[in-house]
């Protein structure tokens, strides 16, 4: 039957051209392994700790199509190296915890991601980089991210991608945003009633829920320590400005804006749930997640959502928000190392193409002012641009020794606050104990 | 003796005690199998169904073809078959001797053993984690494996031993008339005998070994390393993707190898966790 | 015949005091060490002294987490023995009068064991979740209750994981009880049903008082377990909200990886040390009054 013959051709042809990729495709894959980058024969051998999110393990297709190519860049350019991958578990506390026991008892790798409100405590084991960089590549760098990564006359990392906090609110159900806190207020009691969950924010146990409240303490003029890196938090104005912060977010669970349940969001990715419920009004969250907003809802509900600054105390105050982010350090002093690793992070990662593609696949945001520029799309969109102008007034977590303690201890008293278990006076005081004792044990 | 309604009665009773019972602790882990099945979009879903509507394989093709749990499975796998072989090889000969011997102070001994036992994981796995660094054992299978048995051993022993009691000591004298000394009437006549016990004790360890978190969690860094119970944290809320519905479906792969062996082999279990308790 | 060394049963008991020496004893005594010093993963050195109990004892919080943990394995622990007794007797009932299914509703039961505690608190996290879209709400809203603040109200939360660990803990309690209940001697019960005993009185009379000495192992074994409870509790709510269901194992953890403070970790892990030493000799005892001579 010239039927089955026509079949059994197409079939044998098909046959032949996947195996013809696949065994093309594995050649050229045998360079990008799960634990391995690079030729397996290569003789000198580059540890590397990274993390899930920021490899090519990454459930996101996008960047990790973005990763293997990269890395594959990489490891053709430099067949005399391999680098071995150790993913670093947990969150990030727990990761830079780990990464920080190794280094002090002197088994670091030769490089790692390292969060980046962690630098300043990993400085004085990273190397300096700064010949390996142009100045003018250095400066290509937003302020922020310039100054996160030296200390006095060294460069010792570099920072990736950013992402801001920012106010986002369903244009359907929500006519403004709200700038204020009043404002704020009124209108998520307005949606209440109406039988919305207004207003939804991490207010648990985790970093998101004091990184993406800080700034509307920062606003307000506050400081969690002085330029010594010294605790200020629960001094003077500080803490006033911290007890209106916690002080309204107790409000807002008790007027009915939010739920009770906003004390078990310890990050962004807790609201998911609600947000996927359609019954959200508005929400504190992060730049990643209107990527992430046509998973959640489907494309024709996400396009509904646009953002805006995140509500001040009143309307004369600054904006604010939060800028966060990896960075990449080097602990080796082997120069050929080193040369070899700053250009992995530059393909991968940091320089213009590395950056743009991370930026793009992952819907973060770029520290590089060029990048901004890059031709495609996403760069363009209002969304994108929008969030890149938050950078520019965009504050980094203090690069202080004492931010995780400082962190650990907000994040309690914010539960414990809008759980109403204490009184924000007596949960500030609590933690600023916890923190003082801890600040001056680590004086010694 | 009771009248026929009553005693059916009863029995209708019995049977709607026990579905209820079935259910209620079946019901959680239905529901996460349920949520293994769905998208992300179902996950979220509003109302809530028990059922998928179109339920589909795809996180476990993705979990098994494309993420690190076939790795964490196995590493799990490796860890507890050493534990196991390893437990053994440290508590038969211990449980023998404590059986067959008279030792000073046995009470006492024994006592000792079992304290180690009411021991938290938690308390020797922070010092331990220093002094693993200075040996390098961090991010080894063999630093866990090590711990696991020291951990596990003293049940084992106390367990076997139990076992061991049991056998008449006339087998031994029978070994020992026909020219055997203690260690080869132990191997080939006492270790033999006492196989179902054996049995008991190694799937008590296997799925004590299986389940255990603390050790390695804190004893091992590199996520390729990582045995299933402590892998599967990495899939609870990420920032960079959404992840719930792996999160199920990884839950319910971690689950399976401890529960098939379970069911299948039920009736040791509750040889092994009665024996000794009960036996005394 | 062969000679007997005095001192060969040391042979023998070597492999295991080997382990239990290098692994445990000395971890447990490195602890303490540590525990006497201001330790950190910030920096390589640090001094002796009693700077980390002080720290601790001076903390407000540390009552709280005592009492947290004290309410968690109280509760916890009586539900899961009496649930256990229950079931035990409904399954030995039920086993009795050869009724189909038994075997097969025994093993739902004992699933709550073989799964891995973290996983346990992943799948009630799961089954907690508070927006609409979560099971629970979902079936009590249909009851006509409001939603129920699960894992965000401090006190529902304890509930919470309470109700997780009662049912994962369960079926070691009526594995236990119910193979107690097989060595019951059927002569006794029937002597008191001749008696005209009730079905109660029969089981408070003359069943409870004859497995008592399980029951009593149960509870110290149920206690020691659920005192160094941490897996369940960190998938669920990693102590949280605020420190609400942060017992003394998770204490622990995060003073030593989110605080980085290995000497108050330390100082923490060494009071859970004691009161585990404390239980230990509640169980000894308790075994010695049983008289048998296996121990």
């Amino acid at each position: 039957m010239s039927r089955s013959k026509h079949s059994l051709k197409t079939a044998l042809a098909a046959l032949v051209t996947s195996t013809a990729l696949f065994v093309g495709a594995t050649a050229a894959q045998s360079l990008v392994t799960p634990d391995r980058i690079g030729n397996p024969d290569a003789e000198n051998t580059i540890t590397w700790a990274g993390r899930q999110t920021l490899s090519h393990h990454i459930a996101n297709p996008g960047l990790a199509a973005h990763f293997e190519q990269a890395f594959q860049d990489w490891a053709e350019r430099h067949p005399d190296f391999k680098i071995e991958l150790s993913i670093m578990a947990g969150g990030g506390n727990e990761a830079m915890a780990r990464l920080l026991e190794q280094t002090t008892a002197g088994r670091q790798p030769d490089f790692a991601l390292i969060d980046s409100f962690f630098l300043a405590t990993f400085a004085p084991y990273l190397q300096p980089i700064n010949h390996y960089l142009s100045d003018e590549e250095f400066n290509d760098f937003v302020p922020f991210a310039r100054e996160g990564v030296t200390f006095g006359d060294d460069i010792k990392a570099l920072w990736l991608t950013t992402d801001v906090r920012a106010l986002y609110y369903n244009t359907e159900i929500v006519d403004s945003p709200p700038a204020t806190w009043d404002e704020l207020m009124e209108t998520g009691k307005a949606l209440a009633d109406d039988g919305y969950v207004a207003y939804v924010f991490p207010g648990g146990r985790g970093e998101g829920a004091v990184m993406e409240n800080l700034p509307m303490f920062w606003s307000q003029g506050g400081r969690l320590v002085d330029e010594a890196g010294r605790p200020v938090f629960n001094e003077g104005e500080n803490r006033a400005a911290m007890l209106n912060v916690l002080n309204f977010l107790k409000d807002l669970v008790d007027e009915g804006v939010s739920p009770a349940r906003v004390t078990t969001f310890g990050n962004g990715s807790d609201l998911n749930p609600d947000i996927a419920s359609g019954q959200v009004a508005m929400f504190l969250g992060g730049s990643w997640i209107l990527g992430q907003l046509p998973d959640l809802l489907g494309e024709e509900e996400a396009a509904k959502w646009h953002y805006a600054p995140i509500p001040n105390m009143s309307s004369d105050l600054p904006l604010s928000t939060a800028v966060g982010g990896w960075a990449v350090g080097v602990f080796t002093e082997d120069a050929a190392k080193q040369a070899a690793i700053v250009d992995f992070i530059q393909t991968a990662y940091s320089g213009y193409e590395g950056m743009a593609g991370l930026a793009i696949n992952g819907s973060l945001l770029p520290t590089r002012v060029s990048v901004a520029g890059y031709d495609h799309e996403y760069f363009k969109s209002d969304a994108t641009s929008g969030f890149a102008e938050m950078t520019e007034y965009g504050r980094p977590r203090p690069g202080a020794t004492i931010y995780p303690t400082i962190s650990t201890e907000l994040q309690v008293a914010i539960s414990d606050t809008i759980s109403g278990r204490k009184t924000a006076e007596d949960a500030l005081d609590d933690a600023w104990q916890r923190v003082i004792e801890e600040y001056e044990a680590q004086q010694q | 003796m009771k009248p026929q309604v009553a005693r059916n009665a009863q029995k209708v009773a019995l049977y709607l005690l026990m579905a209820a019972t079935a259910l209620l602790f079946l019901f959680p882990v239905l529901w996460v199998f349920s949520l293994s099945l769905k998208d992300v979009r179902q996950v979220f879903q509003f109302p809530p169904r028990l059922i998928p509507e179109n339920p589909s394989l795809s996180n476990y093709e993705f979990l098994l073809l494309r993420s690190q749990i076939p790795t964490y499975i196995w590493n799990s796998m490796k860890i507890v078959f050493m534990t196991v072989v390893g437990t053994i090889m440290v508590a038969m000969p211990a449980a023998y001797s404590l059986s067959r011997f008279r030792i000073p102070r046995q009470r006492l001994i024994l006592f000792l053993i079992l304290t180690f036992q009411m021991l938290s994981p938690m308390v020797i796995a922070i010092p331990l984690y220093r002094y693993f660094n200075e040996l390098n054992l961090i991010n080894s299978h063999w630093g866990v494996i090590l711990v696991y048995v020291a951990w596990q051993a003293p049940f084992a022993t106390w367990v076997l031993k139990g076992f061991i009691d049991s056998i008449p000591i006339e087998l031994d004298e029978a070994a020992v008339i026909d020219g055997a000394t203690r260690w080869q009437s132990m191997v080939r006549v006492i270790l033999p005998v006492s196989l179902p016990g054996l049995t008991s004790a190694m799937i008590m360890i296997a799925i004590n070994s299986w389940s255990q978190f603390i050790i390695p969690f804190v004893l091992i860094d590199s996520q390729s390393l990582m045995p299933v119970s402590v892998g599967i944290l990495n899939f609870q809320n990420t920032q960079e993707a959404i992840q719930v519905h792996l999160l199920a479906a990884a839950s319910i792969l971690a689950t399976l190898p401890a529960l098939a062996v379970f069911i299948v082999l039920q009736r040791f279990i509750v040889r092994a966790l009665t024996a000794g308790a009960v036996k005394g | 015949m062969h000679r007997r060394n005095r001192f060969s049963y040391l042979l023998w008991l070597a492999p295991l005091i080997f382990m239990l020496v290098v692994f445990y004893a000395w971890p447990v005594i490195d602890l303490i060490r540590l525990s006497f010093t201001n330790a950190s993963f910030l920096q390589p050195k640090f001094s002796y002294g009693l700077g980390s109990y002080l720290s601790v004892f001076r903390d407000p919080d540390f009552l709280h987490t005592l009492w947290i943990t004290v309410i968690f394995v109280f509760f916890s622990v009586i539900l899961q023995i009496g649930l256990g007794f229950l079931l035990a007797l409904m399954f030995d009932s039920a086993s009795r009068q050869h009724l189909i299914g038994t075997v097969a509703a025994r093993t739902s039961v004992l699933i709550g064991w073989a799964i891995p505690g973290v996983i346990i608190g992943i799948i009630w996290n799961l089954m907690f979740v508070e927006t609409r879209s979560g099971i629970l709400t979902y079936a009590l809203s249909n009851m006509g209750l409001g939603p129920v603040p699960f894992l965000s109200n401090p006190q529902v939360a304890l509930g919470a994981a309470i109700l997780a660990n009662v049912w994962r803990g369960t079926a070691f309690s009526m594995i236990l009880q119910y193979s107690a209940l097989q060595t019951v001697p059927g002569e006794l019960i029937e002597a008191a049903r001749i008696d005209g005993a009730s079905s109660t009185a029969v089981v408070t009379r003359v069943i409870m008082p004859y497995i008592l000495p399980i029951i009593m192992i149960n509870l110290v074994l149920s206690t020691i377990n659920t005192f160094n409870t941490f897996d369940l509790i960190i998938a669920l709510t990693k102590g949280g909200p605020g420190r609400a269901t942060e017992v003394l194992a998770m204490s622990i953890y995060n003073n030593v990886f989110q605080s980085l403070s290995l000497g108050r970790g330390a100082a923490i892990a060494v009071v859970l040390l004691l009161l585990n030493a404390l239980m230990a000799v509640g169980y000894y005892r308790l075994l010695k009054r049983q008289g048998d001579g296996s121990l």
